[in-house]
């Protein structure tokens, strides 16, 4: 039976990173660094037929992006599609968000995030994924 | 298992695959770990006739990645194959889903099923794979077999290339026609034009249109939709979306109202629906059926599934097939994996929870006409019969078992963009710059070759 997939990220700092943890949980991944002193994460989750992509920050100061990518199957096509989406705003957090909710014979496959968050001259990245 | 693990497994035994000298041992990842499958079917289990499932007596199905089929569902699902005294095992190899056709006609001659993997906007690979001559022709093992007369012959249809069957269809794709729906207020018939449903909804008349194909929309103008996104028109004639006039009218409207805010994706308290854009019946703001029409059945070869031709096996993957359509134990544990029960008719979880991630799996196996229902978004048949009488209400395609030679992955990518066109914050220049991506990608040459090999039809 298929398993519900769990993504660990990737998860580079530019510059510094003071700490580094990957989450796995059902169907989302989540990763988490630090700017000088401000700890960052990004995270991605995945539902039947929505996804969430988020960039967090200890307080509004950080810029933030999250870029996502979301893929979902159309039964009625026999189609693979995507959407995809970005946004970018100061802390202390941004996200993006797909549904297919409402859409006749369509769910999800996967979802992919790029994170970025800068402060005081310091960039962080990250990657993360989700899969139904 | 973790999907690092399965990632990397998948990728071990792919290079294995591509390497061509892979034994059954190392190509599963159920068999790399050691555990499970490989131990069982090194052992031998024994069926009901006492006649042992050898090692070479497993049969190799390849699918895509997305798809996964646990140790312990594959350790469970040979086990009923073995008490319900077959002689022949399964073995499920995942191949990577985002280059899936290269993996699959590379390690085409290690397998004895595969799936076509799953069709996109982007590229043409599933055509390619049809055309890669890697499935066995099934025509004559078809024929008066129980397989054939378990799937409905409009599915059949979907899958023909050249007047041949290849691959067993899925059932997974089945959606019902589109209909529009309407308040009882005002009224449109079928052949409405943009201006007309434009002007039906009043000043502040809302449309629910939770689509992002606005193509879609074209199938109740009188217009055939095809799987590549080009349009039939009602002489028979082929023609780009772009060269329609009615339906870029029709785009054109929907993306005014979207920017006045009056096209919705789903209903907030207040809105004035006066239309509703559904398949199937819709009561969740309208209620007058305007237009209906019935599901079209267009010619889809992703996620159909084949017997590869250097297999030495096709006698036993043709019986798993078939046993998967008659045996409802069977595709149930396949659908739905080890862990489901029955309640109410009904997959569930171990929780009780009806189980709601098993729409791929229907796809990909193409099962669904012998299942227990579930909370997917396939819609799901308990019975065969009930798989028939849905088909019997369809219409097929007018370019069915036709693959277009100029049918290119630019062309397709651009005309996946046409139904989305509704959605752009600048209209006309999307449209100018999709058109002449059209005409870049050759959409004449296509147009002109759908409508020899129609003619040809005729």
């Amino acid at each position: 039976m298929k398993v519900l997939k769990k993504v660990v990220s990737l998860v580079s700092a530019t510059v510094l990173t003071v700490s580094l943890a990957t989450i796995n949980a059902s169907a989302a991944s989540s990763a988490t660094g630090g700017l000088d002193g401000c700890t960052v994460s990004g995270s991605s989750s995945i539902t039947k037929n929505t996804a969430v992509c988020k960039t967090t920050s200890c307080n509004s100061s950080p810029t933030l992006e999250v870029s996502a990518t979301y893929t979902y199957y159309d039964t009625k096509a026999g189609l693979v599609k995507t959407m995809t989406d970005t946004t970018g705003w100061h802390g202390p957090d941004v996200l993006v968000d797909f549904s297919v909710e409402g859409w006749s014979g369509c769910g999800s496959i996967s979802v992919k995030a790029n994170h970025k968050a800068s402060y005081n001259g310091q960039t962080w990245t990250a990657s993360t994924d989700a899969y139904y | 298992m973790n999907f690092i693990k399965k990632t990397f497994l998948c990728a071990l035994a792919l290079t294995t695959v591509l390497l061509g000298g892979c034994s059954r041992e190392t190509i599963s990842s159920s068999d790399i770990s050691g555990e499970n499958i490989a131990e069982s079917a090194s052992d031998g289990q024994i069926n009901d006739m006492g006649n042992p499932v050898s090692d070479e007596n497993y049969l190799k199905w390849g699918i895509p990645n997305i798809v996964l089929v646990s140790e312990d569902t594959t350790e469970k699902f040979n086990a009923l194959l073995t008490e319900k005294k077959y002689d022949f095992g399964v073995e499920f190899v995942e191949l990577d889903f985002s280059n899936y056709k290269d993996a699959l006609i590379a390690g085409a001659t290690e397998l004895d099923i595969a799936s076509t993997g799953l069709d996109n906007e982007t590229d043409i690979s599933v055509n390619e794979i049809m055309r890669s001559g890697i499935f066995e022709k099934l025509d004559e093992r078809l024929d008066g077999s129980e397989l054939y007369s378990l799937i409905p012959p409009q599915l059949w249809s979907s899958v023909t290339l050249d007047g041949s069957i290849y691959t067993v269809p899925s059932a997974g794709h089945y959606s019902e026609g589109a209909a529009l729906y309407g308040d009882g207020s005002v009224s449109l018939n079928e052949g409405f034009t943009a201006d007309e449903l434009y002007n039906a909804l009043g000043s502040d008349g809302k449309f629910l249109f939770a689509e992002t194909d606005g193509l879609v929309i074209m199938e109740l103008c009188g217009f055939e939709v095809t799987h590549e996104g080009m349009l039939i028109a009602s002489d028979g004639k082929a023609i780009s979306p772009l060269d329609c006039t009615e339906c870029v009218d029709m785009l054109r409207v929907l993306n005014k109202l979207k920017s006045e805010g009056r096209l919705v994706t789903n209903i907030s308290d207040g809105d004035n629906i006066e239309f509703v854009l559904a398949f199937g019946n819709d009561s969740t703001a309208a209620n007058v059926t305007l237009i209906s029409v019935k599901s079209r059945v267009r010619t889809i070869y992703g996620a159909s599934t084949g017997l590869l031709k250097t297999s030495e096996k096709k006698d036993e993957a043709f019986k798993l097939l078939e046993a998967l359509r008659t045996d409802g134990e069977l595709a149930n544990l396949l659908i739905y994996g080890a862990g489901y029960s029955e309640k109410d008719s009904t997959a569930v979880d171990k929780n009780g929870a009806p189980i709601e991630n098993s729409f791929l799996n229907k796809v990909v196996f193409g099962l669904n006409g012998n299942l227990l229902s579930a909370n997917d978004v396939v819609t799901t048949f308990r019975t065969t019969e009930e798989l028939f009488d849905a088909y019997n209400n369809t219409v097929g395609s007018s370019v069915s078992g036709m693959i277009f030679d100029n049918y290119t992955s630019e062309l397709k990518q651009a005309l996946s963009e046409v139904g989305k066109l509704w959605q752009s914050a600048g209209f006309e220049t999307a449209l100018s710059e999709l058109q002449q991506r059209l005409d870049e990608a050759g959409i004449q040459k296509l147009t002109d070759e759908m409508n020899k090999k129609i003619g040809e039809q005729n």
